[in-house]
């Protein structure tokens, strides 16, 4: 058995020891002549820009891949020379309007998002010869490649910013944001090949609800109110129920606000607005959990949420909202099972609503709000 | 009588083998296992008239509300009622310490 105490008062053990406390004492001495000088931060950059990098050469394979899957795509739909839509698509980009000066930002921002769907919609017309829905859907995915390649183009630009600059504090704010940049181009990467085929995402939740009412309700008079938007009226418990839906099956969101705005003044009279949308979880929350809220719930950056508020104000109309939970990924890839089998609890919860806040001979309107790709009308 | 004291090469020796036997197990048992999910697309449709259900296989451009004929029950119209993904765990493996 060995003897510990005699094995380390040896002069062989003493000697090991020395060195090793004698080598520790010079290394941290280097490291803390490095760090004042300096030389510390090049290395923390050398080693977070290879992590970066291979992060990069991730989101450069995404790119590719995308732009090839949508350029067979376009090429099946007829197009003759698929670069010439990609390309432009690709680096297509939006500037904001001025923000400090609010009087009349509401018709600037409608504006300059309808002049990007427009410059969209022409870029496809001109090319692809087939179904509006199949129009639609090569829309979405250059849209999609369009965001996967902004932010490739991100991350490489603070790379390579950080490393002209030797600024090591930049290139670790992005090593830290790097994870969810990630994650994001990952959900819409993913996403594309359910795009293409038509399926329904997550995000169809809205429309799918107003589908399900319709057929339940044996809703008539299907018609479009708006430019890819159509209602339909029903009658339940003797009160008139108008139900809005962008027009499927194609990827649209259709314009809800126009379309109740529209309705509204049509009708005279509102009693009630529902809105029904897909909303993003928090982490730990269960997907398909159903919420219910007040307020518009639509997730545009204004145009389209202020008309349906504005139309309740007129109407003295109470604004209810009920949303379907999902994670990011969720709201733009396939519908999962337990969102289609929320749908039908939903449907089962504005019934209630309706039986519970109004009277019989109101008139309520419910839009199902969402991209409805895959999912069409009655 | 004492045994003899060890040098210092046997020290360095027996810290490196000891190191290489302790780390991988424990390196290993820190990975997790890496589920492995494949997702399929399910079809329901359904008969408005006399409400029969049943799952088909997704084709391409399927939407909800699409007819796709008529209910071997009682004639009716058989349309798309719902389409959604289900992702099936089909092993688990462990990740490959690289």
């Amino acid at each position: 058995m060995l003897n510990i105490t005699w094995l380390l008062s040896s002069p062989e053990s003493a000697t090991l020891a020395t060195w090793i406390i004698a080598i520790s004492l010079v290394v941290s001495t280097i490291l803390s002549v490095l760090a004042f000088t300096g030389y510390a931060q090049a290395i923390q950059i050398r080693f977070l820009k290879s992590q970066i990098e291979s992060r990069l050469r991730v989101l450069e394979s995404y790119v590719a891949s995308a732009r090839k899957r949508v350029e067979n795509f376009l090429a099946e739909q007829g197009v003759k020379e698929p670069k010439e839509l990609v390309e432009p698509a690709m680096s297509f980009f939006v500037v904001e309007p001025v923000s400090i000066e609010p009087v009349d930002i509401i018709k600037r921002m409608e504006r300059i998002l309808r002049t990007g769907e427009e410059w969209f919609d022409t870029l496809v017309e001109k090319s692809v010869r087939a179904t509006q829905a199949l129009k639609q859907i090569a829309s979405t995915s250059l849209l999609i490649l369009n965001a996967l390649n902004t932010i490739y183009m991100y991350v490489k630009h603070l790379l390579i910013t950080g490393i002209k600059t030797r600024n090591a504090l930049l290139i670790a704010q992005l090593w830290a944001i790097l994870p969810m940049l990630m994650r994001i181009a990952k959900a819409y990467y993913d996403a594309l090949p359910g795009i293409l085929e038509g399926k329904p995402i997550g995000d169809s939740l809205g429309p799918l609800v107003a589908y399900r009412l319709m057929e339940i309700l044996k809703a008539v008079n299907v018609r479009e109110i708006e430019k890819d938007t159509i209602v339909a009226s029903a009658e339940y418990d003797g009160r008139f129920i108008y139900i809005v839906k962008a027009k499927g099956p194609g990827s649209t969101v259709g314009r809800p606000g126009v379309a109740v705005e529209k309705l509204a003044h049509e009708l005279g009279k509102v009693s009630m607005i529902v809105t029904v949308d897909a909303a993003l979880k928090f982490e730990g929350e269960p997907t398909g959990k159903i919420s219910e809220g007040v307020g518009a719930a639509i997730g545009d950056p204004g145009p389209e949420k202020i008309r349906i508020e504005r139309t309740a104000v007129e109407n003295k109309a109470p604004l209810y909202a009920i949303v379907v939970k999902m994670g990011l990924e969720e709201s733009i890839q396939p519908m999962v099972k337990e969102i289609a089998d929320a749908a039908d609890r939903v449907v089962e919860r504005i019934l209630k609503l309706v039986r519970e806040k109004t009277s019989p001979g109101d008139t309520i309107i419910i839009v199902g709000v969402g991209n409805t790709i895959g999912v069409g009308q009655p | 009588m004492n045994p003899e004291p060890l040098d210092t090469t046997h020290l360095l020796i027996a810290a490196a083998a000891l190191l290489l036997l302790v780390l991988p197990p424990l390196v290993a048992l820190a990975s997790k296992p890496k589920k492995k999910e494949i997702a399929r697309t399910v079809v329901v449709v359904s008969c408005s008239s006399c409400g029969y259900a049943e799952k088909r296989q997704y084709s391409r451009y399927m939407y909800v509300g699409m007819r796709v004929g008529k209910c071997p029950k009682c004639g009716g119209e058989l349309k798309v009622k719902t389409i959604y993904v289900e992702k099936l765990v089909v092993a688990r493996q462990r990740t490959k310490i690289q």
